[in-house]
C-alpha cells in the first residue's frame, strides 16, 4: 500500500465530473505522497489528451465570439497553463478576473462535492488501509463509480441544474461536454 | 470488406476527409473499432445533443460523434500535443472567459440573488 505525505496509508484519486456528478474519468494508482501535477502526469486522461485521443473535437464551442474545438477541463491554480486545462487568474486585479475565478471556484466545488457524495454513499472509499495491495482500492473505486453513476442515472431529471436547463433559465456558457459543466481534475487522499 | 464498409460510414455520415494525410491512415483510423463507432453516427449539435437526453430513461450525458476522426501517425500525435500545452492559447481562452463570464454576470448571478 501507499503512503501519504502524512505517513498514513493514502493513495491519490483523480477524477472529472460533470455538474450533476456523472464521473467521466478517474484514476487511483498514484501514492497519496504524490504532488497532483506529478498525479496527472501519469494519468491516462493527461496521456490521452497530448496524443489528441481525448476529448474529441468534433464538438466546437463558441465563446466571446471564438469558435474552438479543444474542450477543457476546470482546475486549481497549481496545474500548468496548457490549453486543455483552465486555471484561475494567479492574481486577480480587475472586477472582471474576480467575478470570473469566484464563478470557476464554485464550478470546481462540483468535485469536491463528488468526494463528499461518494464517502458518505460508499463507506468503503473511506478506508483504502484495510486492502493489502493497490489493485484493490482501484477496483473498489471503479465498483464505487459504477455504482455511484447508476445512483446519478436513477435521479438525474430531479436534480436543480436539469430543471433550470429545461426550463431555458440556466445562463451558462454553452462549451460542449466540460464547460457549462464543470469538469475538473483533482485529486485527494482517501 | 472492412475498406467497403469504412467508405460507406464515411459517405453517409458526410465527413471532410483531410488532404495532407495518406488514406491509409484515414482508413487505419477509421477501422479502429472505437472510431469507427464515432463515425458511424450522425453529426448533432451539443444543443441538440442535451436536448436528446431522454427524461424517461436519464441516458448517460450525450458525447457528439466527431465530425473529424482522430488521425493516426506521429505528425498527428505531434499536433495534439503541442495544441494541447499550448500556453498562450490558454491565456486567450481564460481572457474570452473572462470576457464573456463579465458579460452574463447578471444572467449568472439572477438565480442566487431571487
Amino acid at each position: 500500500m501507499y503512503q501519504s505525505r502524512t505517513g498514513k496509508r493514502g493513495i491519490v484519486v483523480e477524477a472529472v465530473c460533470h455538474e450533476d456528478m456523472w464521473v467521466w474519468h478517474h484514476f487511483v494508482r498514484a501514492p497519496g505522497s504524490l504532488h497532483d501535477i506529478n498525479v496527472m502526469q501519469q494519468s491516462p486522461l493527461y496521456l490521452d489528451a497530448i496524443g489528441g485521443r481525448w476529448p474529441p473535437c468534433g464538438t466546437p464551442f463558441t465563446i466571446n465570439g471564438r469558435t474552438r474545438t479543444l474542450h477543457y477541463n476546470i482546475v486549481d491554480g497549481v496545474y500548468p497553463r496548457y490549453a486543455f486545462l483552465m486555471s484561475p487568474h494567479p492574481q486577480p486585479s480587475t472586477e472582471e478576473q474576480t467575478t470570473f475565478n469566484c464563478r470557476q471556484e464554485a464550478i470546481r466545488k462540483d468535485l469536491e462535492r463528488l468526494f463528499r457524495v461518494l464517502v458518505k454513499r460508499f463507506h468503503d472509499a473511506l478506508h483504502p488501509g484495510r486492502y493489502h495491495s493497490v489493485s484493490q482500492p482501484a477496483t473498489t473505486y471503479t465498483a464505487i463509480c459504477i455504482l455511484h453513476i447508476m445512483c446519478v442515472e436513477s435521479r438525474r431529471s430531479s436534480f436543480l441544474s436539469r430543471r433550470r436547463r429545461a426550463a431555458g433559465s440556466d445562463g451558462g456558457t454553452d462549451c460542449g461536454i466540460c464547460g457549462d459543466v464543470g469538469g475538473g481534475s483533482g485529486g485527494g487522499d482517501k | 470488406m472492412g475498406l467497403t464498409v469504412a467508405y460507406v460510414v464515411m459517405l453517409e455520415a458526410g465527413q471532410v476527409v483531410a488532404t495532407n494525410r495518406a488514406v491509409g491512415h484515414q482508413l487505419e483510423a477509421l477501422l479502429l473499432p472505437g472510431h469507427l463507432r464515432l463515425a458511424a453516427a450522425a453529426p448533432v449539435s451539443s444543443a441538440a445533443a442535451i436536448d436528446n437526453i431522454d427524461p424517461v430513461r436519464n441516458a448517460s450525458p450525450a458525447l457528439n460523434p466527431a465530425v473529424h476522426p482522430p488521425a493516426a501517425g506521429m505528425a498527428a500525435i505531434f499536433d495534439a500535443w503541442a495544441e494541447t500545452q499550448n500556453m498562450q492559447e490558454s491565456e486567450r481562452l481564460r481572457a474570452d472567459l473572462t470576457a464573456d463570464t463579465d458579460r452574463d454576470r447578471g444572467e449568472l448571478l439572477a438565480p442566487h440573488i431571487g
